[in-house]
């Protein structure tokens, strides 16, 4: 390989955060993400001879990422289907705010969670990029390697489903708390 | 076309909406552990060419175990390839059994519930098709199953599976992960990589400016892998051989002996 074409530990190098803010994004849990980056990297040194510089290496990268994420995802899906039992054991702090507090920021997150599983990856990365990390339309159509109204369109796409996700959250809570006899 | 207005600064947004977008918290931070374990196998990979070679083989390939090499001379890391389809991926430190925790406790901090990585079983697949595993140190039976009987035998010591293991491989591993050199380490050697085909001297060059600057550096065994190739491609095989023999005859069913020996193969020819 000559020099100037990067190897998987340059490309590492300069791009592990990237490559790890993208799973995030992408819906792996944070206790899988050392293990789907270590496999998105294994990809990539396996296919750094099919990269031709013909697209931001960004956009490569993602890709890998979300066809890895893809692979992953039946997995991931079943993992996050018990996510209050492990927030409800995280230890409490002693700056925390109040319990109540603590459960209506805990009750919140998990809403987020669960409503942005609904989203297809690629989908899920524009709806995180845009609403909860505040990046530019033609910032992310760049990262992705997309036209910026694809941004819009998988946008507006994900907005859609993310409500009617949390609709359905809503009902399933509901159905619940009813079993459980509360309110 | 403008961007939309954000939902969190869209005041006709429901507050229940906002609320929930709200309280997602920023993307986790990269553990150090975890930074410093992606490195190793990125330099492993890159000297060793590991993943593609499994990958020509059809076979779906995992580094189930970094190279986080200690001094040639003692201590003993041998990268690992497991082969096998639909596996959990995972990456093991070399460390003794009894720091494991301190490392996963940094490695998963928000993962309590979640088995620490070595503790993940191997399945059965995997395990038949493992290499040697003699790096990692860990208590999992699945693993201790895969592991052939000359690292059985070192395996007297208590839980810890490293060959010959000696007082510098026992000290706590937590201690590598604070270094930061590591990260110049793999550059270094990723540098002599690039050049090894067009220019092996000054690969062999880079190689020994590592030994220099890293005499205990984590990354050993890639950078004697890279010294033995270049010397080969210089046509010094009888330095080559030398210098290999070290890591032949301590861990001679190793994957790095074997890509070892496979280089003098092509060499010989």
């Amino acid at each position: 390989m000559p020099p100037s074409q990067p190897g998987v530990a340059e490309i590492y190098a300069q791009h592990s955060e990237f490559l790890w803010k993208s799973l995030y994004r992408l819906g792996v849990p944070e206790a899988d993400l050392p293990d789907v980056l270590q496999e998105v990297l294994l990809v990539v040194h396996r296919r750094l001879n099919s990269y031709d510089a013909s697209c931001r290496l960004t956009t490569w990268l993602f890709g890998i990422c979300l066809r890895v994420t893809a692979t992953a995802r039946r997995t991931v899906r079943r993992r996050r289907e018990q996510p209050i039992d492990e927030s409800a054991q995280e230890p409490m702090r002693s700056d925390s705010p109040s319990p109540e507090d603590l459960m209506v920021a805990r009750d919140a997150k998990r809403r987020l969670e669960s409503a942005l599983d609904y989203l297809e990856p690629d989908k899920r990365a524009v709806f995180v990029m845009f609403e909860l990390e505040g990046i530019a339309c033609a910032e992310i159509a760049e990262m992705l390697g997309v036209p910026k109204g694809t941004v819009f369109s998988r946008l507006a796409s994900a907005r859609n489903t993310f409500l009617q996700a949390l609709v359905r959250l809503d009902k399933i809570d509901q159905r619940k708390s009813l079993a459980m006899g509360g309110h | 076309m403008n961007d939309p207005v954000r939902w969190l600064d869209d005041s006709k947004v429901a507050d229940s909406v906002r609320s929930v977008l709200a309280a997602a918290g920023p993307a986790p931070p990269m553990p150090q552990a975890v930074h410093v374990s992606m490195v190793a196998q990125c330099a492993a990979l890159a000297a060793t060419g590991i993943a593609t070679r499994a990958a020509a083989g059809g076979a779906w390939a995992k580094l189930v175990s970094s190279s986080i090499a200690g001094n040639i001379g003692k201590g003993l890391v041998v990268a690992s390839l497991v082969s096998a389809a639909g596996t959990t991926g995972y990456y093991v430190f070399r460390e003794p059994a009894h720091s494991s925790s301190a490392l996963h406790s940094a490695a998963h901090q928000t993962s309590q519930a979640r088995p620490a990585p070595s503790e993940l079983p191997i399945l059965p697949a995997a395990a038949a098709a493992a290499d040697e595993v003699v790096a990692p140190a860990t208590s999992s039976d699945a693993l201790r199953a895969s592991v052939p009987r000359k690292t059985k035998e070192a395996d007297t010591q208590g839980e810890s599976l490293v060959v010959e293991p000696t007082s510098s491989v026992t000290k706590p591993s937590v201690a590598a992960f604070d270094d930061p050199t590591i990260a110049d380490e793999a550059k270094l050697l990723e540098n002599a990589r690039s050049v090894l085909a067009s220019d092996p001297a000054r690969a062999l060059q880079i190689a020994e400016r590592h030994a220099q600057l890293h005499p205990q550096g984590q990354l050993t065994a890639e950078r004697e892998f890279i010294a033995v190739d270049a010397l080969l491609r210089l046509g010094r095989r009888q330095a080559a051989w030398q210098r290999a023999q070290p890591w032949l005859q301590r861990a001679p069913n190793s994957l790095y002996s074997k890509r070892l020996r496979e280089l003098f193969g092509n060499d010989g020819r």
